[in-house]
Formats: C-alpha cells, sequence, structure tokens
C-alpha cells in the first residue's frame, strides 16, 4: 500500500502544480462569487431559473456537473499512456512496484481530486441553498455524492483509453464519448424493452447497452425530471431509479474498468 | 561465488523491428562489475529492460539473486540508470529521491540525511527548484543519484556517462570504483571502451541480439591488445 499511496501523493503534486486543480478550483470559486451574488438578488433569480427550482438545484444538475465532468476527464487523461511512452513510468517501475500499483496510485489520485472537487461544489451550493433560504439540505449532498460515483466511474474509464491510446487527448474524447453515449443507449434501449426496435437493431442495442457504464442518477435530479423541469441535457427517458441493481451493476462496471486497466498495463512495455 | 543475475536462453522479438535477443545465457556473479558490449541495435538495452520486467520475454528465464523477475520483490536492492532518465518534471529533485526512497521502503526517519548525502555527492544540492530546469547533465546525475538510493546490491547502467562533461564522467567512474569496493554488482552498457576496459572485470559482447564473446576481462582482452580492437574484430566477424 505504501507504494501505491507514493505514486498518488506524487500524481496529486503533478496535478497541483500544472495548475489543473487551480484551473478547475477558480472557476469554482469565480461561479461561487456569481452565484451568491444571483441568489442575493431575488428577481434575478426567478428571471434566470424561475424561483419554483431554485439557483443550486438549477446548476447541481447543468453547468457545474458539466465543469465537474471536464474536471474528471482533465485530471486522468495522462494516467498511464502519456508516462508510459515518454518513459516517466520506466524509472517507477523498476523499483519493487507492481504494474497494477503504479495504475491504482495514478487513479486514486484522479480519483481524490474529483471527490474533492464535488465536496468542494456541493459546500458552494449549500451556501447558495441558505443564503436562497431553501432546504435541499441532505439531498443537495446525496446529489454531489452520486455524481462524485459517476466522475470516478468517467475517471477509470479515461484511465483505460489512455492506458489504451497513447495520445491523451483522442483518449479523452473516447472516455468522454463512452461516458455520455449511455445516456443515448440508455434511450435506445427503452425501444428495446417496449418492443418498438428488434431483430439486428435490437441485438446491437442490447449488445451496447450491456457495454455502456450505468451512471446513477441523484434523487435531486430524478425529482426535477420528473416534475417537467426544463433542465438542459436531460431526457424523460432517464428516469430510471438508482435502483439496487443499477448501484450494483455501475459499481461492477467500475470494478471491470479498473481490472481492464490494471490487465492493459500488466501487458504495456516500456 | 553467487550468482546475481542468470539469464537462461532469452528470447525477445520485437513486432515491428528486426532487433530482439535471440537465445541469451548470461551469468553475473556477485560483487562483477559487467559491462554488456555491442553496437548499436546489438540488444543492449533490450537485455536491461528485460532484466528490470519492462519488456516481456517471448521465452527463457532470468533470475536476479535467485528470484524470477516477474515478481516486483525481485527487484528489491537494485538501481537503474535508464540511457534517456526522465523524471516528472514538475517534482525538485529531492522529491524525486524522496519518492523513489518511499517506493524501496527506506524509513522515514533515514530518508532526509540519505536524500541531502545523495544530492550532495551528485552536485545537486543548489540545483534549480524543479526538475524542468535541469540540464541534461543534471538530469543524468539524478538519475546516478536516484538508482543509488538505499545502497543497492544491483546497479544497472545503461550509458550512464552520456550527456556527462568530462568531471561528470569521472564522478561516475568514481561511484563505480566504490561500488565494486563496497561489493555491489554493477551491470554497464557503454560505448566508452577505455573506461570500460578499466573498470570491469567482466564483459559480454552482443551482435544482433546474440551472444558474441564473454568472460573475464584479462581473458577477452589478449596482452599487447587493447578491448576496442578485440571488439571490433569480433564485431566484424560475426557480421560477416
Amino acid at each position: 500500500m505504501n507504494a501505491v499511496l507514493t505514486i498518488a501523493r506524487s500524481a496529486v503534486t503533478e496535478h497541483i502544480r500544472r495548475k489543473l486543480v487551480l484551473f478547475f478550483g477558480g472557476i469554482a470559486l469565480l461561479a461561487g462569487i456569481g452565484l451568491i451574488y444571483v441568489s442575493l438578488n431575488e428577481d434575478l433569480t426567478a428571471t434566470l431559473v424561475g424561483a419554483a427550482v431554485g439557483l443550486a438545484t438549477v446548476l447541481s444538475v447543468t453547468l457545474l456537473q458539466g465543469m465537474a465532468t471536464l474536471a474528471a476527464v482533465a485530471v486522468s487523461m495522462n494516467n498511464i499512456g502519456r508516462p508510459f511512452s515518454d518513459g516517466e513510468a520506466m524509472l517507477i517501475l523498476s523499483r519493487p512496484v507492481a504494474r497494477w500499483q503504479y495504475a491504482l496510485g495514478r487513479l486514486m489520485a484522479s480519483m481524490a481530486l474529483v471527490v474533492g472537487l464535488c465536496f468542494l461544489l456541493a459546500a458552494l451550493l449549500q451556501g447558495v441553498n441558505l443564503i436562497e433560504d431553501r432546504d435541499l439540505g441532505l439531498e443537495l449532498w446525496g446529489h454531489w455524492g452520486t455524481q462524485a460515483f459517476n466522475l470516478i466511474l468517467l475517471v477509470a474509464i479515461t484511465t483505460l483509453m489512455s492506458a489504451l491510446i497513447n495520445n491523451p487527448v483522442l483518449a479523452a474524447f473516447v472516455a468522454f464519448f463512452i461516458y455520455t453515449a449511455s445516456n443515448a443507449v440508455s434511450t435506445l434501449y427503452l425501444f428495446v424493452t417496449t418492443g418498438r426496435v428488434g431483430g439486428v437493431g435490437g441485438a446491437i442495442i442490447t449488445t451496447l447497452w450491456y457495454l455502456t457504464p450505468k451512471r446513477l442518477i441523484s434523487p435531486l435530479a430524478l425529482e426535477q425530471m420528473q416534475q417537467g423541469g426544463n433542465l438542459a441535457g436531460t431526457s424523460s427517458m432517464l428516469l430510471i431509479e438508482s435502483s439496487g441493481a443499477r448501484i450494483a451493476w455501475a459499481a461492477a462496471y467500475l470494478a471491470v474498468m479498473i481490472g481492464l486497466t490494471f490487465v492493459v498495463v500488466r501487458r504495456k512495455e516500456l | 561465488m553467487t550468482a546475481a543475475v542468470e539469464v537462461e536462453h532469452l528470447v525477445k522479438h520485437y513486432a515491428r523491428s528486426q532487433r530482439g535477443l535471440n537465445g541469451i545465457d548470461l551469468t553475473v556473479g556477485e560483487g562483477e562489475v559487467f559491462a554488456l558490449l555491442g553496437p548499436n541495435g546489438a540488444g543492449k538495452t533490450t537485455f536491461v529492460k528485460c532484466l528490470l520486467a519492462l519488456l516481456q520475454p517471448d521465452s527463457g528465464s532470468i533470475k536476479m539473486f535467485g528470484e524470477n523477475v516477474s515478481s516486483p520483490g525481485a527487484r528489491r536492492g537494485v538501481g537503474f540508470v535508464p540511457e534517456t532518465p526522465r523524471f516528472p518534471d514538475f517534482l525538485s529533485g529531492r522529491e524525486v529521491l524522496k519518492m523513489h526512497g518511499r517506493l524501496i521502503g527506506v524509513p522515514a526517519k533515514e530518508l532526509d540525511p540519505m536524500i541531502d548525502e545523495r544530492l550532495i555527492a551528485a552536485d545537486l544540492d543548489d540545483a534549480p527548484k524543479r526538475v524542468k530546469a535541469y540540464s541534461k547533465g543534471m538530469v543524468r546525475r539524478l538519475a546516478m543519484a536516484q538508482a543509488l538510493m538505499g545502497d543497492p546490491r544491483l546497479i544497472l547502467l545503461d550509458e550512464p556517462t552520456a550527456d556527462l562533461d568530462p568531471i561528470g564522467r569521472r564522478d561516475v567512474r568514481n561511484q563505480i570504483a566504490g561500488l565494486k569496493e563496497r561489493g555491489a554488482t554493477v551491470i554497464l552498457n557503454s560505448h566508452l571502451l577505455s573506461e570500460v576496459e578499466r573498470l570491469c572485470d567482466h564483459a559480454a559482447i552482443v551482435h544482433k541480439g546474440k551472444m558474441v564473446a564473454q568472460g573475464p576481462m584479462d581473458e577477452l582482452v589478449p596482452e599487447g591488445r587493447d578491448l576496442e580492437s578485440v571488439f571490433v574484430d569480433l564485431i566484424e566477424k560475426a557480421g560477416s
């Protein structure tokens, strides 16, 4: 475990000094200032998002969620490909360090940063909540906890892609596509389960459904969707609660992504 | 004498290249300073990478101090200086050494004094804060310093004097002599045959992935000849 933590610590230092943490932290801070200004002005809040919905709710499920998604990709796109292709991993792996320990250390660093960002954003929106005198409380924290899990999944997918594809931009693009495609595939899968699509097309969609990640949906997001809140980027087709089976599926998918990363990194030559 | 490295019929081919290793058998005794020689593309670096499990051999067996190298534990007590060392450029030299010290399990209270000692020995105690500001020679000296963390039993040096000025080269020679004195095993890849002849007690010459000659230096180089002329003769003969 010592080796894993040492590698994770070094990777966190990398992200801090490459100013990635500063960049996303800075955006969160600027967003915070803007949000406090808007939330203090009731008329402006009502005009922008509608008083019934509330600023914290809307931002939780749209803008800040998008930013957190970008941050997750940014902190994991260089996890494996770059250090292997430029030889940086060589000296570390010449030590008594197993390949899986190296990969796990890099993964843990990215996951810790993403969870930290989600916590920061939740705290920020909790502050907005308090100013707006709304009562989202645990629901808001539950939402960001769910987002943290989803983003950990995205980190795992991006890390696997960075192990498979040496070009970090391409790896990030592919990972982002797989992650976001899950919504579209879920929508298509509903056509299969309701019998509107069958045959070869149905088989392909079913296969894709099994291959794409199952993101969790928080009670807050679900509630907003059920109320028909016009939240950008959401679809009524996504009204699938985070049931136990879905949570188990998502966790298993995460475990498979991490396991596949270990296998690819083990076979990767330096 | 115990074997520090035992290699049996090592074969490694690359998918898109003629280069590789074609059945290398080699034993390096503990405490030997061993030179691995060969022209460019002979397979020397491939050999060293296979020793460290950075490359997976197609067949054959490699043991270090009796342990199969596929186990990370076999690399305990091994230091490595690659031909082109790369460090995380956002770390300082001190942080690089601290990371390597932790990876090899140096106790926390011994780490800082050990790092100070290594930085002074490598003349890097006044170096710029981040590795990205280091010159090639400084990176090379840092690579040597990290390889020597924890007083390894076996040190693999791949062209350790490349990019170094004459003073840097002399320092590396002195370090290798110091390692020999304390009984460490050194495997050295170098094109500087005069240095090799002076430092090493055993040598192996590889060409196109095959072993051409190996043995104690005084048997490989007959009286009245030098290593360079022997090397050129052997390579020309093997190439024809």
